[in-house]
């Protein structure tokens, strides 16, 4: 079914229209939080918070956007929002145990991408790319994630962030700016290392 | 130099195509001749497809039901909120009228006083499946249906009794009990070993073919730390995990947890085949309609009585997972430190079956008064409207 019907028969109380459009877009969505977040457990609150938050507004949605695009603005501000939420409470209590999982991986993945002459398998790219990512900027994270990861169009950004073009350009500029100097900070990214990993996906 | 600013600046929206055929041109004829820009090209283009090779992480397969879930509790509720309470009443006044007539509440009462005794000599699972039993399907239609279709209605309710009691008697010999099993332990590991065992417990629910739905880590008062883990494992590996967990450290609680819902199931799978009996008749009927007015009548229940089916379906996916997939709560601390453990647990329990088994005793007598109130109701709206009448 198309998506404006599958919208309209939402709007009119049918659940099984909306557990469609869930279907299509939940993994999308639960990436972009997993990217975001750095944390399977937030990127499915997140998930299951921003669908609920469309399901409950649906009726404000005046469909002078795409869905898609309208979904992924809510989903990219509840996962800034968490992430200025988490900064909040590190503010509070600089709790390290807290996030000792996630903090273990971090110390964890410079050792694995420092060690010269081993080929880095597209697996530890992986990683650090992850990783790197979580070391932006809230802003150039989302950009990068909307754009390198998830492959959105400049305009469907523009219109996702409400901002113009250029703004999406220089951003992102600065962003992947940014994603490489960490990269080649750490030493995670040679050009070594970013080629075999290349020629190991164009299998 | 100036030069080489402005076209690395321009790079990024270069590599995507985002820029006008005359910037294009000018990017390319400086790189031709500019290694360093190249080479600067060459190393963002790297990084774009590194990002791009990143796989997508796979969803957790209960994700969908679980917004489903939430999605369906907003809609009920908003959808009681809207409702006229003297509908209510009138509705249920016609379900208990029918009900009765149809021998129904006399088997409704029956449970509950057999469940009432069955409390007495200690078993409290004689009428905790007898109580929500009956209810969850002939008492939620009530609510949702108090419109003004009342042919619709009484059509609805004069056949539940039909076609209710054979399915269940069929399903019921050939369908397995159903069984939500859940267990909580609380388990207290060496001290420094803690990060060691949740590891070990992670691995346990792996390799039990199950997944870890939340674990987190925390410190308690003393500065005790604490692992709280929440698995979901195949309902036939529940026995050999816990015992794997026990096997962790020294047990200080450990509390399992069996609920029969077989006949709450069957139930509500009964009740669903009525509502797609209805649906069909809906469709019938639409087929005899003449006017538009009708043809909307029609539609309009049709439309009720499909998200009643679909909320439903949901119900019951809801519980053939919970009893495919058993629910173990396993929180770990480190010995040593003040006791923090039972005490506490137990009296929260007993406050929780006290207010259940309070709350129980007035279910009964609600249910026993309900007849008399309803018939005041009836007798309060009727005097009201009669008021009304003469004022006018």
């Amino acid at each position: 079914m198309e998506e404006a019907a599958l919208v309209a028969r939402c709007r009119r109380g049918h659940a099984t229209a909306f557990e469609e459009l869930v279907a299509r877009y939940e993994r999308k969505v639960y990436n972009l939080a997993y990217r975001m977040t750095g944390s399977h457990e937030d990127a499915r609150d997140i998930t299951q918070e921003a669908f609920l938050k469309v399901y409950t507004s649906l009726r404000h949605f005046r469909g002078d956007a795409a869905f898609g695009t309208w979904l992924f603005r809510i989903a990219s501000n509840m996962c800034l929002d968490e992430l200025r939420r988490r900064r909040r409470r590190l503010l509070v209590s600089i709790d390290e145990p807290y996030q000792h999982e996630e903090g273990e991986v971090q110390r964890q993945l410079p050792d694995s991408g420092a060690d010269p002459g081993q080929v880095a398998e597209i697996r530890d790219l992986q990683r650090m790319v992850h990783d790197a990512i979580q070391h932006l900027s809230d802003d150039h994270r989302l950009i990068v994630v909307l754009r390198d990861l998830q492959g959105f169009s400049y305009e469907e950004i523009a219109s996702m962030l409400d901002c113009s073009l250029g703004t999406v350009k220089s951003r992102l500029n600065r962003a992947r700016a940014a994603l490489r100097k960490y990269l080649e900070d750490q030493e995670l990214l040679s050009p070594a290392d970013v080629k075999s990993g290349q020629r190991g996906v164009g299998r | 130099m100036k030069e080489c600013q402005e076209v690395q600046a321009a790079l990024s929206a270069y590599l995507d195509g985002e820029v006008g055929l005359d910037e294009r041109e000018t990017i390319e004829q400086h790189i031709a001749g500019c290694p360093a820009c190249a080479a600067e090209l060459a190393s963002l283009r790297r990084l774009v497809d590194a990002c791009r090779q990143m796989d997508e992480v796979e969803v957790p397969g209960d994700l969908r039901q679980a917004v489903m879930q939430r999605v369906r509790g907003r809609e009920q509720a908003r959808r009681k909120r809207g409702l006229f309470p003297a509908a209510v009443a009138v509705a249920a006044v016609l379900v208990v009228a029918i009900g009765v007539g149809s021998g129904l509440g006399t088997n409704l009462w029956t449970q509950l006083t057999s469940g009432l005794k069955a409390t007495a000599p200690g078993g409290e699972a004689g009428l905790r499946a007898a109580l929500p039993a009956p209810t969850p399907a002939p008492a939620a239609p009530a609510p949702s249906k108090a419109g003004s279709e009342g042919v619709f209605q009484s059509a609805d309710y004069a056949t539940l009794p039909q076609p209710v009691p054979p399915p269940t008697a069929a399903a019921g010999a050939s369908i397995n009990r159903m069984v939500i099993r859940r267990a909580d332990l609380g388990i207290e590991v060496p001290k420094g070993g803690l990060l060691e065992s949740g590891r070990r417990a992670e691995g346990f629910v792996e390799a039990a073919g199950g997944y870890v739905q939340r674990s987190s880590t925390y410190e308690e008062e003393a500065g005790r730390k604490v692992i709280g883990i929440t698995a979901r494992v195949p309902e036939d590996a529940f026995t050999h995990l816990v015992n794997q967990f026990d096997g962790l450290g020294v047990v200080k609680h450990r509390n399992i947890d069996a609920e029969d819902i077989t006949e709450r199931y069957i139930d509500l799978q009964a009740y669903v085949r009525n509502r797609e009996v209805q649906e069909r008749r809906l469709l019938e009927i639409l087929e005899l309609a003449k006017s538009v007015s009708e043809i909307m009548q029609v539609e309009n229940e049709l439309v009720r009585v499909r998200s009643d089916i679909d909320s439903n379906k949901g119900r019951l996916r809801y519980y053939e997972n919970a009893v495919a997939m058993s629910t173990v709560n396993l929180t770990l601390r480190e010995e040593g430190s003040p006791a923090v453990g039972p005490k506490p647990v137990g009296l929260w329990a007993e406050i929780v079956r006290a207010f259940e088994s309070s709350l129980r005793t007035l279910a009964l007598v609600l249910a026993a008064a309900l007849p008399y109130l309803l018939i005041a109701a009836l007798v309060g709206l009727a005097y009201l409207g009669w008021v009304r009448r003469q004022r006018d």
